[in-house]
């Protein structure tokens, strides 16, 4: 079971503002009709009252819950869809930030991962390729096409200077990277990203529902180490925090796993030796199997189970103060 | 087009005119407070209109228009839309422009020959689908913009932040040429086409236009030759990207016209004299004319669900019933 | 309600009702009913010091002596008790200290006229004439007379008070006392009580509830009338809504107050937050005194 857009739980937080007023209706309302005289101060009616505010308010929430369980999205089982294409396109995402300077990876992270997609490339003659260089923003710096001398050309000029926005938002890499794949192609479709995992902004939940939907795999390269090191600046002296320490950047591999295991692609780390072949070698494989089998298995989606819980709660909820119970409310 | 996943369930709208009824008509129905206001055979006690009325009201319509749109989610709405995608190659196609100083004679008014020339290209590539373009900027030197892509909405972008003399003062044609051709060398399009537009003559670069011609006919590439701009005096106005200064004056240059038919008839391409804004188009429209292959394609149909969204707006509007009857109105019951 | 409970709600309105009337209200009773109406009794032969204007002249003629008509004081009177059992004051159970204080007021007017020996006759109506119990003496009439009221079911939900004075009229032969009991949520009985008014003498007695002067301060709260079935949204929080309401309310008092006065019938509003005995004690003192 999935939960494909887990940012929507945090609807299930409305529910303590919704009960707390509720309650305040109930011990409101339970003295206000005693108010209108007669009957309405007996016992019986109080607790019929009682009862009935129960009923309607907590089916009232459960209402509550399902929607925002089916707004979720949650998924289990996979259905296949046909999906018939040939040839492969493949949008390389490059981190660019400043964190991507560190040395921990020699000669430097954005070094070895300029090395790495140009090794890669090489590897796969036949795909049609496209950089998107990203920091806080994204920008398309070559788009899809089968001239890999372009790529070859900017990736020497790969660097923080690429993108002004600071940051790391790889949110912003993953939707510029996703606008360079036209739907309009006919070659199945790939993402690599490269990044150290440090993301300081940005939801990758929305890309990932799109890329799942439109069954796009993202390959995730951990360009760093968990231990991390200092950043360099151009003088040499290390980048510091805002206590005046040498700030040390971690690569964080937890966001890069979820983004490929999310979207059926694979996570690699930039230090494993066959990392080149394993990587390309993975891409024209998913290509060929697709190719082959000429479906690809979608996750099934199962909202309307809840959301049908929700309508029938919700009717039930109004209907609780419709009925008159006794004659009397 | 809106399509629903399981149409049969939005017969369960049908029963939402009952559920009103009984709801806000139905004389049986509960939630009501037995309490003698009437007069038997009289107007009675009329409420006044307070702003109460209004909540009510407002909290009623957003609790069925919720339920409406909730029960519409469950009919799993989608929205299709079909892509075509294209099984075969198109033409390949980059363009060369001529970004020297002169570029800025505004004898295409309304405005300079760059601009005229940038509108032409960006209506003609509007004309494409699968045809991957490109585009080279010279004028001192050369150098590669967009490499051929289908990505016309980048290729688009990039081509209204060229400007005139960003590529220094000369007019490097050969280099042009020689760029464009080596960006096309190893693609396996059926055609491929290289589009120069210049109005001056070949005066920089390492590279001689007829060489670059010749390495364009061996590859096979189809050159079209663009000459742009009239004869006789213009004025010229252009703003120095290095100083920030700007220039006023006149020219009187054009290109040579013998040196660009040679160069087209080495390449075994062709010559447009495009001495204004319609002798331009029509050039264009001579190239799109020619630079057509026949494409296969086949339509795809891309199903975007649209229940989140609805399941959204939803639950904000019983939300909304919600909120003016605990909070505003105080309902009791 | 069943029978049993029946009988042991009558018994103790009746006990409490018999202590008060004794104790209390016979005396009161009488003295305002003794009323202007005086019944032929015998002519006899003229006495000096009789009031000259009796002189019965055909007879004295016949019998060439002055004779004169003597009358004596209708002692026996009839009560008419005009009971309003509509759904504003008798259905469902939201309604039972109104409903409890009618028939208390019914309960303590008609063991008074038993009392002082007259006949009670009962009329209770909805929109229709739910019941009519002709006017007769004794005890036993009386207790049958408050267990028919307190056991009554009303078939109509409505209150038709122009139909129940029509009916009382026609059924009373000699001039009475016609008590009506009701809330006054009604209309178009102006004209039958203007006729009932020339005829007998009238007393209307109001009951209501503090809820009827002014509404409580609530949220919004669905009310639905049990007479007319309509159903209003109050919105009890809000100081203009509840002036309306205040407003409206005075203004049918007024007028109810004023269209009785016109006629020179007598007014008693009875609250449920006050003890109708005393309220009845208080009245007749009040008239009494006039």
């Amino acid at each position: 079971m999935t939960v494909e857009s887990p940012r929507v739980l945090m609807g299930f937080l409305i529910l303590v503002p919704v009960i707390a007023l509720q309650v305040r209706a109930f011990l409101k309302g339970r003295s206000e009709i005693a108010l209108l005289g007669a009957i309405w101060s007996h016992d019986t009616t109080v607790r019929l009252y009682t009862v009935k505010w129960f009923f309607s308010s907590f089916v009232f929430d459960v209402f509550l819950v399902f929607a925002v369980l089916a707004a979720a999205d949650v998924t289990w089982g996979e259905r296949p869809v046909e999906e018939d294409r040939s040839g492969l396109d493949v949008v390389i995402a490059l981190d660019v930030s400043h964190s991507m300077l560190a040395r921990d990876i020699e000669p430097s992270r954005l070094e070895r991962a300029v090395g790495v997609v140009r090794a890669m490339t090489r590897q796969l003659p036949a795909a049609r390729t496209a950089l998107v260089a990203f920091k806080g923003a994204a920008v398309t710096v070559t788009p899809l096409t089968e001239d890999g001398n372009s790529l070859e050309v900017v990736l020497d000029g790969v660097g923080p200077g690429l993108v002004s926005a600071p940051g790391t938002n790889i949110e912003q890499g993953l939707s510029e990277a996703l606008r360079t794949l036209p739907e309009a192609s006919f070659a199945h479709r790939a993402i690599v990203l490269l990044s150290d995992g440090e993301a300081l902004g940005g939801d990758v939940d929305g890309p990932i529902a799109e890329l799942r939907r439109r069954g796009i795999p993202v390959m995730t390269v951990m360009t760093g180490t968990t231990a991390g090191s200092t950043i360099p600046t151009s003088d040499g002296t290390p980048v510091l925090d805002r206590d005046g320490r040498p700030a040390i950047s971690r690569a964080d591999p937890l966001t890069l796993e979820r983004i490929a295991t999310r979207t059926g692609g694979a996570f690699f780390d930039v230090a494993s030796p066959d990392l080149v072949a394993e990587l390309s070698g993975s891409l024209s494989r998913f290509a060929v199997i697709r190719g082959r089998e000429g479906f690809r298995l979608v996750p099934r989606r199962r909202y309307r189970l809840f959301l049908g819980v929700a309508i029938v709660a919700l009717l039930a909820s109004s209907a609780v103060r419709v009925v008159r119970w006794r004659g009397i409310v | 087009m809106l399509v629903f996943e399981r149409p049969a369930l939005l017969l369960l709208l049908l029963a939402v005119p009952g559920l009103v009824y009984l709801r806000h008509f139905w004389r049986g129905r509960g939630g009501t407070f037995s309490f003698p206001f009437g007069v038997w055979g009289g107007k009675g006690f009329v409420p006044p209109t307070t702003a109460a009325s209004v909540f009510v009201a407002v909290a009623a319509a957003s609790f069925w228009v919720g339920l409406i749109v909730l029960l519409v989610a469950f009919a799993g709405p989608q929205r299709v839309t079909r892509e075509r995608s294209f099984l075969t190659r198109g033409v390949d196609i980059v363009f060369v422009l001529d970004q020297s100083p002169t570029m800025a004679a505004r004898d295409f008014l309304p405005g300079n020959r760059f601009e005229a020339a940038r509108g032409v290209i960006r209506r003609f590539v509007s004309l494409r689908e699968n045809d991957p373009v490109g585009i080279v900027g010279f004028g001192l030197e050369a150098s590669l913009r967009v490499p051929p892509t289908i990505d016309y909405e980048h290729f688009l972008a990039v081509l209204d932040t060229m400007e005139v003399f960003e590529m220094g003062d000369g007019t490097a044609i050969g280099m042009g040429i020689a760029t464009a051709a080596l960006h096309l060398e190893r693609s396996n399009a059926p055609r491929r086409a290289i589009i120069l537009l210049t109005d001056g003559v070949n005066n920089a670069g390492e590279i001689q236009p007829e060489t670059a011609a010749r390495a364009v006919r061996s590859l096979g590439i189809n050159l079209y030759i663009i000459g742009i701009g009239s004869d006789g005096e213009v004025e010229i106005e252009i703003r120095d990207p290095e100083t920030g200064r700007l220039l006023r004056g006149t020219i009187r240059e054009s290109y040579d016209q013998e040196a660009m038919l040679e160069i087209a008839d080495i390449a075994g391409g062709r010559f447009f004299y495009a001495g204004s804004s319609g002798a331009l188009q029509a050039a264009f429209d001579a190239i799109d004319t020619i630079e057509r292959v026949e494409q296969r394609s086949l339509l795809r149909v891309v199903r975007q669900p649209l229940d989140q969204l609805l399941i959204f707006w939803g639950v904000g509007l019983i939300g909304i019933d919600f909120l003016i009857r605990r909070l505003f109105v105080r309902e009791v019951v | 309600m069943d029978r049993s409970r029946l009988l042991a709600s009558v018994k103790r309105i009746q006990l409490v009702a018999s202590r008060l009337v004794e104790n209390l209200l016979a005396g009161d009773y009488r003295s305002v009913f003794r009323g202007p109406g005086m019944e032929f009794d015998e002519v006899r032969e003229y006495v000096e010091g009789d009031d000259a204007r009796l002189i019965d002249w055909n007879v004295s003629s016949r019998m060439d002596a002055p004779y004169t008509k003597t009358f004596r004081e209708e002692r026996e009177l009839t009560l008419a008790l005009v009971v309003d059992v509509s759904a504003s004051l008798f259905s469902g159970p939201s309604h039972r200290t109104r409903r409890e204080v009618v028939v208390e007021l019914f309960a303590l007017l008609s063991l008074a006229a038993i009392v002082n020996n007259d006949r009670v006759g009962a009329v209770l109506f909805s929109d229709r004439i739910e019941s009519w119990v002709a006017p007769r003496k004794g005890k036993r009439h009386a207790l049958r007379l408050i267990t028919d009221l307190v056991g009554v079911e009303p078939r109509g939900v409505g209150s038709d008070l122009a139909l129940a004075l029509r009916t009382t009229g026609e059924a009373l032969k000699r001039r009475g006392v016609v008590v009506v009991l009701s809330d006054f949520k009604t209309s178009g009985y102006l004209a039958d009580l203007t006729l009932m008014g020339r005829r007998h003498d009238v007393i209307a007695i109001r009951v209501t509830d503090p809820v009827d002067r002014a509404f409580p301060v609530t949220g919004l709260i669905r009310l639905d009338d049990p007479e007319t079935r309509r159903t209003v949204a109050a919105a009890g929080y809000s100081a203009r809504f509840r002036a309306s309401y205040e407003a409206y309310r005075e203004q049918q008092r007024k007028t109810w107050l004023a269209e009785c006065r016109k006629r020179n019938i007598g007014t008693l509003d009875v609250s449920t937050d006050q003890d109708p005995a005393a309220q009845l004690i208080r009245y007749f003192e009040h008239r009494k005194a006039q």
